[in-house]
């Protein structure tokens, strides 16, 4: 560039704005949705399979024990002494328990607590 | 979507097999109560049944007798015909009261008597007889009672009270007596068959020199223990025996039962022997 063509007297804030109309603008962002592919939508689904299973679950066990506990429990209890107990551990056992009725010290045949003497006078002497 | 609904599905289809599995358990359990029911030992039906009335009566009898004591002390105060008319009148109650607890009560002996199985058959027998023939004679007395209306009626029937009084307190100690050892005589006679089954089951078992010296050790102690049980019971049983009618009292059973006490002891020890003896 030579000194003439160069006009030194002309202001850079002179200059067209934007003179140049092939400036690049950014593209506008568009978002694409990626489709879920076959192996995701498998895995939600075995989740929520798992998760409803077990919801049911607790759901018929919280039923269950509502309904008998008590007489669950009492079963249980003497299936275990039944399991546990042989049948001449058994007859031990009764022996043991008749025995307790037996103890001289079990006051359950008492005296009736009746007045023999009671009378409306006293005896004349 | 379509998959959601197949895993639900699936859980269903996994759940239903165990919900019948649970039902099925719960059906079986069901099943097992009778069968527990109907092992129990047998016992005599009447005797809780005699229990709750007898607990009802002494509670009527007490109550009966407060009223008396009232009436009584009010008519001593008062002096009037009113007050002894009251008077008559809670005498006649207290005095039904304490017949049907009586009665009850030798019923309940009755039951009892028969319900034990280590009496001695003759003394039973007798002992069940004289108990009868006291709640007959109660009856009779009852009887009386309903018939008296005055002041001298009821003087008259506590007089004649008195014999069936001494008479009662014998019966019932005597049976009281005869209960406490039968029980104790009934659980020693099936030990001593408990420990001959035991000795039959280990004959037939194989086990080492220790195991059969320790066995053998075991049935040597319990056949010592049993000796002793059997002679204190034979003793009790011929003291039993030898009384006089006049000597059931009160004191008498308190004996019998102090005598008891070391059976009983040597009894339990016994019983936790044949406990032992079957884990060896």
């Amino acid at each position: 560039m030579t000194n003439d063509e160069l006009n030194q007297t002309q202001f850079m804030a002179e200059e067209q704005i934007f003179a140049d109309n092939n400036v690049m603008m950014p593209d506008p962002v568009v978002e694409v949705k990626e489709k879920p592919s076959k192996k995701s939508k498998k895995k939600i689904a075995i989740i929520v399979g798992l998760v409803i299973f077990f919801l049911l679950l607790i759901l018929l066990l919280l039923l269950k024990m509502k309904k008998k506990p008590i007489k669950q429990t009492e079963d249980l209890v003497k299936e275990v002494v039944n399991e546990e107990l042989t049948p001449m551990q058994e007859k031990i056992k009764d022996l043991q328990d008749d025995l307790e009725v037996a103890d001289p010290s079990n006051q359950n045949l008492t005296f009736p607590p009746v007045d023999l003497e009671l009378r409306l006078d006293k005896v004349e002497r | 979507m379509k998959k959601i609904t197949i895993a639900v599905l699936l859980a269903l289809v996994l759940i239903i097999p165990f919900a019948t599995i649970v039902f099925a358990q719960e059906e079986v359990q069901d099943n097992s109560v009778p069968e527990q029911i109907f092992n129990k030992k047998r016992t005599s039906e009447r005797i809780p049944e005699l229990k709750t009335l007898y607990r009802d009566q002494v509670e009527a009898y007490r109550q009966a007798y407060k009223d008396f004591t009232i009436a009584k002390t009010n008519y001593f105060n008062v002096q009037t015909l009113t007050a002894l008319e009251e008077a008559v009148a809670s005498t006649r109650t207290v005095m039904d009261s304490r017949s049907k607890v009586m009665i009850t009560y030798l019923e309940f002996l009755v039951a009892t008597l028969e319900d034990t199985s280590g009496v001695e058959l003759s003394l039973k027998q007798e002992s069940l007889k004289q108990l009868n023939s006291m709640v007959v004679a109660l009856r009779i007395h009852r009887e009386d009672i309903a018939l008296v209306k005055d002041r001298a009626g009821v003087n008259n029937l506590a007089d004649s009270f008195v014999p069936y009084a001494q008479q009662y307190e014998q019966v019932v100690y005597k049976a009281m007596a005869l209960i406490k050892i039968g029980q104790v005589q009934a659980v020693y006679d099936r030990a001593v068959l408990t420990k001959q089954e035991i000795a039959k089951l280990q004959e037939s078992e194989e086990v080492n020199a220790v195991v059969q010296a320790k066995r053998e050790r075991a049935y040597h102690e319990i056949e010592r223990n049993f000796g002793k049980i059997n002679s204190q019971l034979n003793q009790l049983n011929v003291r039993i025996n030898q009384a006089k009618p006049e000597s059931f009292t009160q004191s008498f059973y308190e004996r019998v039962l102090e005598d008891l006490e070391p059976i009983f002891i040597q009894l339990t020890k016994a019983l936790s022997y044949l406990e032992e003896l079957l884990k060896l």
